[in-house]
């Protein structure tokens, strides 16, 4: 190992060492605090607002500056920022800020419905918008919801939000198939919407149902 | 006081004809008066007051974290169950769902519920308390202002009633709507699914000329909008989006409508009948005819009928006696043909209706053994229906069979959407179901 490195000059040693702690450091920020500081310190409310204007939002509902989405149990004017609901927890998740920002993802069409297009009908941006991010929620078990709100701490007031928790609970449904207009803009749901695979029991499962079905199970 | 002691005779004499007549056509096998109602269980079923929460309302986003539910075909009860009071005091009052509230309306009604049945029929009785201290037996009237003989009275949704110009006057009623599971969701949504945006008294309510230039309702000759079901509308909603006569034709061949019977206080009980309608493309009569029709000459712009002195005690009642007793002009008791030169008097009232337990035929004469009483505040209802009917527009109940029920109050002077509803119930003849029959031997 010795002659290993008597093999290179002091000069070349120096600069192994700075791009080797360069490296450790990049190493380091990237492991601790690429996340926090993407979702605390690019990602905030006025990056986004940047494109997304306010008239996006209702000035009726929550998220405004009159009616906020509470953050906090114990402090009433706490308002959630976009990235509480709208980026997901993890390294590869934040790095979506960064590609969402320079609109890379909007190079394959993100600005339109193709889907919707394709099948002929033309569905507002707005409105594509809204779709798309319901439909990521769908995906992820509304993962991003659940980093507040915690199943076994959620206790309705009313007896029809325990009924509806509690089956939903039997349904095996996720927040965002009951609570899609709580926030934005309101926009109508897409009848297909949410829609779960069919699975048919007088069959057995797939390998692919049998892997959804695990990976659903394992969400929860 | 005295005043009226002459009109009480009359009054006892027509109350007292009435009690014969209904006794002698309900007796015998088959009375519902005769059933032991006491060995019968006694089902405490919540109504609530709905506001305008229409169905399209109910897919609606407005219809908060539960529209895509409702679509889907998700049980009220699912998530309302035991909510019936807080529900009808909260849309009793003015509000989203309430753009008409009526002043001293309850939101709420405990009707108390019992069926039996035997080889034969099926019967009911229905116990509810009214808001008010008199029945509601009485309903909108001609009255003579000196001139013309021009409507007098109007149900407290209206807005001349509303804007104080009118009385609210309206029958007491008790409905009951039926599905034997061939029509989608009622089993889950009960009447909810009838009830539409541009239905009377409803949102979004089109103009006489729009309903009247609609092809469906071209076909119908109808001019107002009423109940429906979503299977009717290309659409499955929207009121002017109807199908075909001849596709909702296969509908109704299908058996894919309701039963909708109504006890009134005024138009059907004095006779001892209810009547009989099917929900479907719109909320139609059955075959034949009802037990009450109009009581107004249009061409000679008075009423057909006027009260037989002899029998009634007097040729009009005045509104002071509206609600002291039944002013049910019934063709076969208590009526004669309209004299327009009987020395009429400004304020002299003539029911709008004419009520005829012999008119009534066919299959909308089917609920001919029902009667209600009113007593210390409570209306007391029993009704028999027989089993295994075969019109094509009735719902035939059999032993064996569950159906779903959804039940209607209309109390206070009241009509269209202004009544207390049920959740849907099931009920089964011989059969599991919410509520089980008794038999009677």
């Amino acid at each position: 190992m010795k002659n290993f490195f008597q093999r290179f000059s002091l000069q070349s040693r120096i600069i192994f060492a700075i791009a080797g702690a360069g490296i450790l450091i990049i190493g380091v920020f990237f492991a601790v605090a690429y996340e926090p500081v993407t979702r605390n310190f690019v990602a905030q409310d006025a990056t986004c607002n940047y494109c997304h204007l306010p008239w996006e939002f209702n000035p009726d509902v929550r998220l405004t500056a009159t009616k906020p989405h509470q953050a906090k149990p114990d402090q009433p004017q706490s308002q959630a920022k976009c990235v509480d609901c709208h980026l997901p927890e993890g390294r590869l998740n934040a790095t979506f800020v960064y590609t969402h920002i320079v609109s890379f993802t909007d190079l394959f069409g993100k600005f339109r419905d193709l889907e919707a297009e394709r099948a002929g009908d033309w569905i507002p941006p707005r409105a594509a918008t809204a779709y798309r991010v319901r439909d990521r929620l769908f995906e992820t078990d509304s993962g991003t919801c659940r980093t507040c709100h915690i199943e076994d701490e959620i206790k309705p007031k009313r007896t029809r939000g325990i009924n509806a928790h509690k089956l939903a609970l039997e349904k095996k449904q996720t927040c965002i198939e009951c609570h899609y207009n709580e926030v934005h803009r309101p926009v109508d749901q897409r009848k297909a919407a949410f829609q779960r695979p069919i699975i048919s029991f007088e069959q057995p499962p797939s390998a692919e149902m049998k892997l959804l079905q695990f990976v659903q199970e394992v969400r929860r | 006081m005295k005043k009226y002691l002459g009109l009480t005779s009359g009054i006892g004499m027509f109350a007292g004809a009435s009690i014969v007549l209904s006794a002698s056509a309900l007796a015998g096998a088959g009375d519902p008066a005769a059933v032991d109602w006491s060995k019968v269980p006694t089902t405490e079923i919540g109504l609530f007051w709905p506001g305008q929460s229409t169905y399209d309302y109910l897919i609606s986003p407005r219809h908060k974290r539960a529209d895509l539910q409702t679509r889907e075909g998700e049980a009220c009860v699912d998530c309302h169950k035991g909510e019936e009071k807080e529900i009808g005091n909260k849309l009793v009052v003015e509000g989203d769902l309430e753009p008409m509230p009526v002043e001293g309306k309850n939101g709420f009604i405990n009707l108390k519920f019992q069926v039996a049945y035997d080889d034969n029929d099926a019967y009911f009785r229905f116990q509810w308390k009214t808001l008010n201290n008199y029945p509601g037996w009485a309903h909108p009237y001609y009255r003579y202002d000196g001139k013309a003989w021009k409507v007098y009275g109007y149900p407290k949704l209206d807005a001349v009633v509303q804007d104080g110009e009118q009385p609210g006057i309206y029958e007491d009623r008790m409905s009951m709507m039926i599905d034997d599971g061939k029509v989608e969701n009622y089993a889950k949504q009960g009447c909810w699914i009838t009830c539409h945006d541009g239905q009377r008294d409803n949102p979004d309510r089109p103009t006489t000329d729009e309903v009247k230039a609609n092809a469906l309702f071209k076909y119908l000759k109808k001019k107002d909008v009423r109940k429906y079901l979503p299977s009717t509308r290309t659409d499955g909603s929207s009121w002017d989006k109807g199908k075909t006569p001849e596709e909702i034709a296969k509908i109704k061949a299908a058996g894919g409508f309701l039963d909708l019977m109504q006890w009134r206080g005024h138009r059907s009980n004095p006779v001892g009948m209810s009547d009989d309608f099917y929900v479907l493309e719109y909320r139609n009569s059955d075959a034949g005819k009802n037990p009450f029709s109009s009581n107004f000459d249009k061409k000679a712009k008075h009423p057909k009928y006027m009260y037989d002195e002899k029998k009634f005690g007097k040729k009009f009642v005045r509104v002071e006696d509206i609600r002291k007793m039944e002013t049910a002009l019934v063709r076969e008791r208590n009526a004669v043909p309209f004299d327009p030169n009987a020395g009429w008097k400004e304020g002299d009232l003539i029911p709008k209706y004419v009520i005829s337990r012999e008119d009534a035929k066919g299959s909308a004469a089917d609920n001919n053994r029902s009667k209600g009483v009113w007593k210390d505040g409570v209306w007391t209802v029993v009704w028999a229906r027989k089993l295994g009917l075969t019109n094509p527009d009735d719902k035939a109940l059999k032993e064996g069979g569950v159906y779903t029920f959804g039940f209607a109050a209309h109390d206070d002077n009241i009509t269209t959407r202004g009544h207390h509803v049920s959740f849907p119930v099931s009920i089964g003849f011989g059969a599991k179901a919410d509520i089980e029959a008794t038999k009677l031997n």
